[in-house]
């Protein structure tokens, strides 16, 4: 193969490898993993490729348009310059210059259409929680979270199955769930509107003081091919004061049987500690499960 | 009986300079007031820059590091000055008022004291914002969008964003003020002939922004008194805790803010769209393509842009049905957007370019408003907004639009312009070399933002490097902070440019660009009054390479007062 191509072709790959998101050597059951190029991080949830899918699918139909603008553009500027400019264009050019018109539209009405049934669908996955009316655990995982200046709190509803009392383990900026399960979450905030945010799950939501907002999701089980179990970051996605940039929690993703074993161990603790709790009004922020 | 009768110039400097009622006067004050605050949001973005290059070292200039108390000052002041005290007032305030009387054909403004006012409440909004800095907890830190509790008094106590928070009711204030002028006089100040569609599409521009400002900024006065309430009079019309609802919604702001701030971005736009389609015009030395599309287009996103502002919102916890009826509603506002950009690229085909300075400005707001445009989409589709709200693809979508085309198209207007203004000409060659420089520079410097939002990198944070999966950004944000460094040197050619053409630039003649709409039939620059007799329009803004005109007079160009060229005129002629 010649030099100059065999060059190329090297500097090519590193370009495209450069792009790649996840990496493969790093075990995330050991310490969370640090992210690489400049695609999103590793997706781990059941839904996420819906998002990437979609991302892919606009910046194709995005990336014809630009490019089609550009080169019109550059055209004119190279080859239309020092001659006769057109007043009025003929008949047929003036038939040409429409069918761009009803090219270009029908272009953007497939792809708005598009669009508009994939998110459709979408959202009715992603913001359509009412299949999970009347479920609790071991169907799925709820947990309450309260978000703060500057740490996320969580709260599980512990053995007894129901928030707010002294069985429910409380934890902060470590949330652990099972790969496999949905986890409904209803969240608020004791101070200033706060954002959710998994990158590794492709979602984010708005935690807002004077509302419980509803969301879940759920990571997809764990497979040698498509590890999914250990730690990953929360990070906080809205503005909320000086240290906004330090709001990173933990999200702690194991086996069914490992988290059971972890709620059943953490749920003594709590009751062990309600003596202590007595009096600490902060501590009892539970509210009962909402039935949206 | 004239409308508006010529009064002689007033003599005493203060009068004639400082406090005049004067458009063109007046618009030079906005000029230079926004160029001030330019420089000075320029140089907060390079704070940014600079702590997320070299996160902890000190600022060069300042002498130390920021703090995360006043990064967060930084971006919230950067962000309030480049929207309301740099963009506005020199791309709505400074070309409105200069040449919307020039270009109907009218002698100043319908109100000159009322637009004499705006000015001074403009500067005192200004100078609110400066002193919001010297205050003991220091400026505003709830980031532009002011979002309570955060920027109520328990969430940013302190007289700093309580200033701020005021500086923005008054500038609106002047804003509103402005409106009503320029609407007034485009609706009744224009001269006999020019009827509606054949002003020029920089007219349009200013007066589809003009009623934007006026149904929308009043609306920003109203969260922003509110909020005032708040934070002053300790009522609690934003405040909330916990899973407790009421007394006060933090989402009611967020609508309010909303209802003005979508808006606000098209008034932002608009004029800079009727410049292109002038510019694409003149510099294709062809008629605008489908002329009265582009001005329909101009009015449906007038129209449709107070009701997409909830694409700010998807996860907010707004209800579902709302969100999706959103998401079809911005969806549809870009059918309007790409009519005009159809119309644009339209023009230059087969048209004789010519490639002066403020025609490769425009060129390339086109180009850097396409891709900014078309990074849109991810944003209003829910689905992917879901991953990508408040990364940094938001702030390079809106910098690419916002920054990069408003900027480009402000400098087009200044090159366009500038002999008019000045009566002197600026230098073509340092004009195509700042254009050079400064096209791609912004266009790298905001994908490089779009590249690391992609990457999931949430924007507002002092050190986005604390996230380990955020960790392997460090080099993109290095390299786009040097190219923004590069940016704003690339600046100083300008700057040059601009100072050394006003006072020893070649005189400029009457009609140095040779187009036709009526700002350039007067001398440059022009006098006090403007018009020595009121023209009469017979012709539209772009009448270029007529055959008939072309043989008649010889050029390819006429003017919209001159007569019109047809066999009675010619047989009365002989």
């Amino acid at each position: 193969m010649r030099p100059w191509l065999a060059r190329g072709l090297g500097l090519y790959a590193l370009f495209c490898a450069s792009w790649a998101g996840a990496d493969e050597t790093c075990d995330a059951r050991l310490s969370i993993c640090p992210g690489s190029g400049y695609l999103p991080p590793r997706d781990i949830s059941t839904e996420g490729a819906r998002v990437d899918a979609l991302f892919w699918s606009a910046t194709l139909f995005a990336g014809v348009f630009f490019a089609l603008m550009c080169l019109w553009m550059l055209w004119a500027v190279l080859f239309h310059r020092n001659r006769e400019a057109e007043y009025e264009p003929s008949p047929q050019g003036k038939r040409g210059r429409l069918l761009v018109y009803g090219l270009i539209f029908g272009a953007l009405v497939l792809d708005d259409g598009h669009i508009l049934a994939t998110v459709t669908e979408d959202l009715g996955i992603y913001w359509g929680t009412e299949r999970f009316l009347g479920k609790q655990e071991p169907d799925i995982v709820r947990i309450e979270v309260n978000a703060h200046q500057w740490a996320w709190e969580a709260r599980y509803a512990g053995p007894d199955g129901v928030f707010a009392t002294d069985d429910d383990p409380v934890v902060l900026n470590d949330i652990r769930v099972p790969a496999g399960v949905p986890v409904v979450v209803q969240m608020t905030s004791t101070d200033v509107i706060h954002s959710f945010y998994l990158p590794n799950l492709r979602l984010k939501f708005d935690a807002v003081p004077g509302m419980v907002n509803q969301f879940w999701f759920e990571v997809r089980p764990h497979t040698a091919d498509s590890p999914t179990l250990g730690s990953y970051e929360i990070g906080c996605a809205q503005h909320c004061g000086v240290n906004h940039f330090q709001m990173k929690g933990r999200l702690i993703v194991q086996t069914p049987a490992e988290f059971e074993d972890w709620l059943a161990r953490s749920s003594r603790n709590a009751q062990r500690q309600t003596v202590a709790n007595a009096n600490d009004n902060g501590a009892r922020w539970g509210w009962p499960w909402r039935a949206r | 009986m004239e409308l508006q009768p010529i009064h002689p110039a007033p003599k005493f400097f203060l009068w004639r300079y400082v406090f005049s009622t004067d458009h063109k006067v007046i618009a030079k004050q906005y000029l230079f007031a926004g160029l001030v605050f330019l420089l000075l949001g320029g140089l907060l973005a390079m704070a940014i820059r600079w702590q997320w290059a070299y996160p902890g070292e000190d600022v060069p200039l300042l002498g130390r590091p920021l703090t995360p108390a006043s990064y967060n000052s930084v971006f919230t002041m950067h962000g309030l000055i480049m929207i309301f005290f740099a963009v506005t007032p020199i791309l709505i305030s400074a070309f409105g008022n200069y040449l919307i009387p020039l270009m109907i054909g009218a002698r100043d403004m319908a109100f000159p004291r009322l637009n004499m006012w705006s000015f001074w409440v403009f500067l005192l909004s200004q100078v609110l914002m400066l002193l919001s800095s010297v205050t003991q907890l220091g400026a505003a830190s709830s980031g532009w969008t002011l979002y309570p509790p955060l920027s109520s008094n328990v969430g940013t106590p302190g007289l700093g964003q309580t200033l701020v928070v005021a500086a923005v009711f008054v500038t609106g204030v002047s804003t509103i003020m402005g409106a009503i002028n320029f609407i007034t006089t485009i609706i009744r100040l224009r001269a006999p002939g020019m009827d509606y569609f054949k002003l020029p599409a920089t007219v349009w521009g200013l007066f589809l922004t003009s009623i934007l400002n006026l149904v929308f900024v009043p609306v920003l006065g109203a969260a922003g008194v509110l909020l005032l309430l708040d934070r002053l009079l300790g009522t609690q019309f934003f405040v909330a805790s916990g899973a407790m609802s009421g007394p006060g919604d933090p989402l009611l702001f967020q609508h309010l803010f909303w209802i003005f701030g979508h808006p606000e971005v098209y008034i932002l736009i608009l004029p800079a769209w009727g410049f292109l389609t002038d510019m694409m015009s003149f510099f294709s030395r062809r008629p605008a393509f489908w002329y009265r599309g582009s001005v329909w287009a101009m009015i449906g996103i007038t129209a449709l842009s107070g009701i997409v502002y909830g694409h700010h919102m998807y996860v907010s916890g707004l209800n579902p049905l709302l969100g999706k009826t959103f998401m079809v509603l911005t969806l549809l506002i870009s059918f309007p957007a790409e009519i005009l950009f159809l119309n644009w690229l339209q023009t230059l085909w087969r048209g004789s370019l010519r490639l002066t300075t403020p025609m490769l400005f425009a060129l390339g707001t086109i180009f850097v408003f396409g891709l900014g445009g078309l990074t849109g989409i991810y944003l209003a589709t829910i689905s992917t907004d879901l991953y990508l709200h408040d990364t940094m693809f938001v702030v390079g979508h809106f910098h690419m639009t916002m920054a990069a085309a408003s900027f480009l198209a402000a400098l087009a207007a200044i090159y366009f312009w500038f002999p008019k203004m000045f009566g002197r000409q600026m230098s073509e060659a340092l004009g195509k070399l700042h254009f050079a420089l400064s096209v791609p520079l912004i266009t790298a410097v905001f994908t490089g933002q779009m590249i690391a939002g992609f990457a999931g990198q949430s924007r507002r944070l002092f050190d986005p490097y604390v996230y380990v999966t955020f960790k392997h950004l460090l080099p993109i944000n290095q390299w786009t902070s040097y190219l923004a460094f590069a940016l704003l040197g690339a600046q100083a050619i300008f700057v040059v440019n601009f100072f050394y053409g006003i006072f020893f630039g070649k005189r400029a003649p009457a009609n140095p660009w040779e187009v036709g709409t009526l700002e350039w039939s007067v001398p440059s620059p022009p006098p006090y009054h403007n018009f020595d007799s009121v023209p009469t329009v017979s012709w539209g803004p772009h009448e270029l390479s007529n055959p008939e005109v072309k043989r008649r007079l010889g050029r390819d160009w006429i003017g919209q007062h001159e007569a019109p060229v047809d066999a009675a005129t010619e047989k009365a002629a002989e």
